[in-house]
């Protein structure tokens, strides 16, 4: 007691400079209020938490996506393409099997649905085209496989225009074809009357739209001794095809000027495959580019010599219309992290003022300007964190949820369903964009409630004499 | 020793705070307002001093700069002959937390601490360690009365209680100066009366200079000295001897008797 009633000369002896406190002692008094004003502190953390949730759930929905979109149709449709080719050993050579593998996506929004796989083989008749065409009503094309008496027959191979999409699901092959959908009908080489076996085919697809196409075996041929390789017919006259070079792994196609068409590919032994249509391209030039704009075309099951066909579509794909995609995504993250800063800083700038006699009193005490900087920066961190663990767990729920609807796949004949988003569960991609976020919302709810405690620093110790609330 | 000089303000005293002509005008608008128009005061150490005088008289002020927590505009205010103005804000904090201990009329517990927190909040800013913290701040609750208190938060305390805590959390730092800004404002009469008692404890046993802002009355007895301030000025100092005693006695109209004796006391001067 007696040193403090020292009376001191004139100037500043005596007079010590203020200790700064260790970083823990403001954690401490910081944790102790988050636990106190639990309510109050939640609140605060809801805007974190939603805007978390929000970006969690766009990014990992984009992983789960790209994943599951790279799932080779093989490895989850081999069996049941292969089971269906079984079912045809059965009946015995001849007598024809009906759409062996339907599968589809069922849900998500339509921009993104994506049909992984539709495979179909065997004749079709009008129920089952339209059975096909339903299950990928946004595809850019739907294929099917014909089997004839002496083996595989044909494919047909259907383009649809650009203005047919999601919408128009009540809609046959005839209406694509009506709306200018290139419509072209491959034999084999085994097929011995490939205009009448075509005719048959499509007398039954396609009632009353035969006069438009034109039966051919002539001049479209691509090589001779090509399984697929005749066009038996094709709604644009016209349309031929020739090789050129250039992509690893598939041949490119095109047309007698050069123009690209699409690929073919040689898949295993024995077994050629090809996907390529030529559109009159002066007739109808866009046609083409729904082709080449369109899901890549895989591989082909052909066991025992036999014509199955295994086709990959995606509806969307690279293009304008992708990143148009990305660029609204980016819009939409960059808005609902604005609007989080703004709404952490101003919870925080209300506790601030809540407090001001909290505060003042500990000026008052000793504090620092600096360590009441630290209580709040601490506070808003800590919020950040925990409130950036709770939002990223609740995005990755939504789009895991998501994924799981959109990537589901059913096997028309037995019904079997598949959780395509169980088997190929993309943990790592998951993780790193649940860490970039968790990132994301901390740096937010530091830098929100930089100003705040900045303010919070400034206020006089005088403030703690006020007698109001 | 402080108990022996408290009553006395002869000379050979040690000054603990003195004001040297100090002004304050403040700017409203396009208005100036001079809240403080040139107060001269010394206080001695082991002092128990109260300020007084209606609202706008410049009162709070005064306080304020007595407490280092306003600048003058012109003048100076010398705390242990430390001229506080020249004080920087590192400086300024070492001296609230170890030179002064504040008590509030509207106690200002720091609501998410318990009572020993509260009181030990001080020596954490004065770099005690949390054991040295915690004896002594149990000793000083023990001192106030509140010992079994200890882990109880501020809103599971009575007024009288909260502000036996802060002054307990006033005195951490052994404080030369304890500033009171009308301690009895929120409580009752008796509660009012045992605080009263207290800071009067705490000035005789601990000898630490006691200087309240007050309307209230009952807090004329407690005091060695009386300041008046009116106007901005400084009304008249007045000793505890020669205090009439008749105030005492209105004391259940706590403000009335003050507006009669404010009213009263400077035209005795006169």
């Amino acid at each position: 007691m007696a040193d403090s009633h020292e009376v001191l000369p004139q100037g500043r002896r005596g007079i010590g400079r203020q200790i700064v406190l260790p970083l823990s002692k403001a954690f401490e008094i910081a944790w102790k209020g988050i636990k106190i004003r639990i309510w109050r502190s939640l609140i605060t953390m809801s805007g974190i938490i939603l805007a978390i949730a929000f970006l969690t759930s766009v990014w990992t929905s984009g992983v789960f996506t790209r994943a599951l979109r790279n799932v080779k149709p093989t490895d989850e449709m081999y069996p049941l393409v292969q089971d269906a080719l079984e079912a045809e050993a059965i009946a015995g050579g001849g007598v024809r099997v009906r759409c062996a593998v339907l599968a589809r996506a069922e849900e998500g929004p339509s921009a993104e649905r994506a049909t992984p796989a539709v495979g179909i083989r065997g004749f079709l008749d009008a129920l089952e085209a339209f059975r096909a065409e339903s299950i990928a009503p946004s595809a850019e094309a739907i294929v099917g496989s014909l089997s004839g008496q002496e083996g595989p027959a044909a494919t047909i191979l259907v383009g649809l225009p650009e203005a047919v999409s999601a919408p128009d699901v009540g809609r046959g092959l005839e209406d694509y074809v009506k709306l200018g959908g290139l419509l072209l009908l491959y034999g084999t080489g085994g097929l011995q009357t490939p205009t009448s076996a075509g005719q048959d085919l499509l007398a039954g697809l396609l009632p009353g739209t035969l006069a438009g196409g034109t039966f051919s075996t002539e001049g479209s041929r691509i090589e001779p001794g090509e399984r697929l390789g005749q066009v038996l017919w094709q709604n644009h006259p016209g349309a031929t095809f020739a090789r050129t070079s250039g992509k690893p792994g598939a041949e490119p196609l095109a047309t007698a000027d050069g123009q690209a068409l699409g690929w073919r590919q040689d898949v295993g032994e024995g077994s050629v495959v090809w996907y390529a249509v030529a559109p009159d391209s002066e007739a109808d030039p866009n046609v083409l580019s729904w082709f080449l704009r369109g899901g890549t075309v895989e591989a082909a099951v052909e066991p025992g010599g036999r014509g199955g066909l295994l086709i990959r579509l995606l509806t969307q794909g690279a293009g304008a219309t992708g990143q148009q995609g990305d660029m609204r995504g980016v819009w939409l993250v960059t808005l609902s992290l604005m609007v989080c800063v703004v709404g952490i800083t101003n919870a925080m700038l209300m506790s601030v003022t809540e407090r001001f006699r909290e505060i003042g009193t500990m000026k008052c005490l000793g504090a620092l300007d600096k360590f009441v900087v630290k209580l709040f920066l601490i506070e808003s961190s800590l919020q950040g964190v925990v409130g950036s663990l709770l939002g990223a767990a609740i995005g990755f729920l939504l789009s895991f949820v998501r994924a799981l609807f959109t990537f589901h796949i059913t096997d028309v004949q037995t019904g079997e369903g598949h959780w395509l988003a169980l088997g190929y569960f993309p943990a790592l991609g998951l993780l790193g964009w649940g860490a970039v976020a968790v990132g994301t919302g901390i740096v937010l709810s530091v830098v929100a409630a930089i100003y705040p405690a900045i303010r919070a620093a400034r206020m006089e110790p005088v403030q703690a004499m006020r007698v109001e609330a | 020793m402080a108990e022996a000089t408290a009553v006395e303000t002869g000379v050979g005293q040690q000054v603990v705070v003195r004001t040297k002509d100090v002004k304050k005008v403040y700017r409203m608008g396009k208005v100036e307002v001079h809240a403080l128009k040139g107060i001269t005061v010394e206080i001695q150490t082991g002092e128990y001093i109260s300020i007084m005088g209606p609202s706008g008289s410049g009162k709070t002020t005064l306080f304020n700069m007595i407490g280092a927590l306003d600048k003058p505009s012109s003048g100076q205010v010398y705390i242990d002959e430390v001229d506080v103005a020249q004080l920087d804000a590192y400086e300024l904090a070492w001296l609230r937390c170890r030179k002064i201990g504040y008590i509030f009329q509207t106690f200002n517990l720091i609501p998410v601490m318990s009572a020993l927190e509260n009181v030990t909040l001080p020596m954490t800013f004065a770099g005690l360690t949390t054991d040295e913290a915690r004896d002594k701040g149990m000793d000083l609750l023990d001192q106030v009365g509140l010992a079994e208190r200890y882990d109880h938060k501020p809103f599971e305390l009575s007024g009288g209680q909260q502000q036996r805590v802060a002054i307990a959390r006033a005195m951490a730092n052994s404080p030369s100066i304890i500033l009171a800004d009308e301690p009895t404002g929120n409580l009752d009469l008796a509660t009012g009366k045992e605080i009263i008692q207290l800071l009067g404890e705490m000035n005789r046993g601990q000898g630490v200079t006691i200087i309240t802002a007050t309307h209230d009355i009952k807090m004329l007895s407690a005091s060695d000295r009386i300041i008046w301030v009116r106007d901005g000025t400084l009304a008249k100092i007045e000793r505890r001897e020669d205090l009439d005693i008749q105030v005492g006695s209105v004391e259940g109209d706590a403000e009335g008797g003050v507006e009669a004796s404010l009213r009263g006391a400077p035209g005795e001067e006169e």
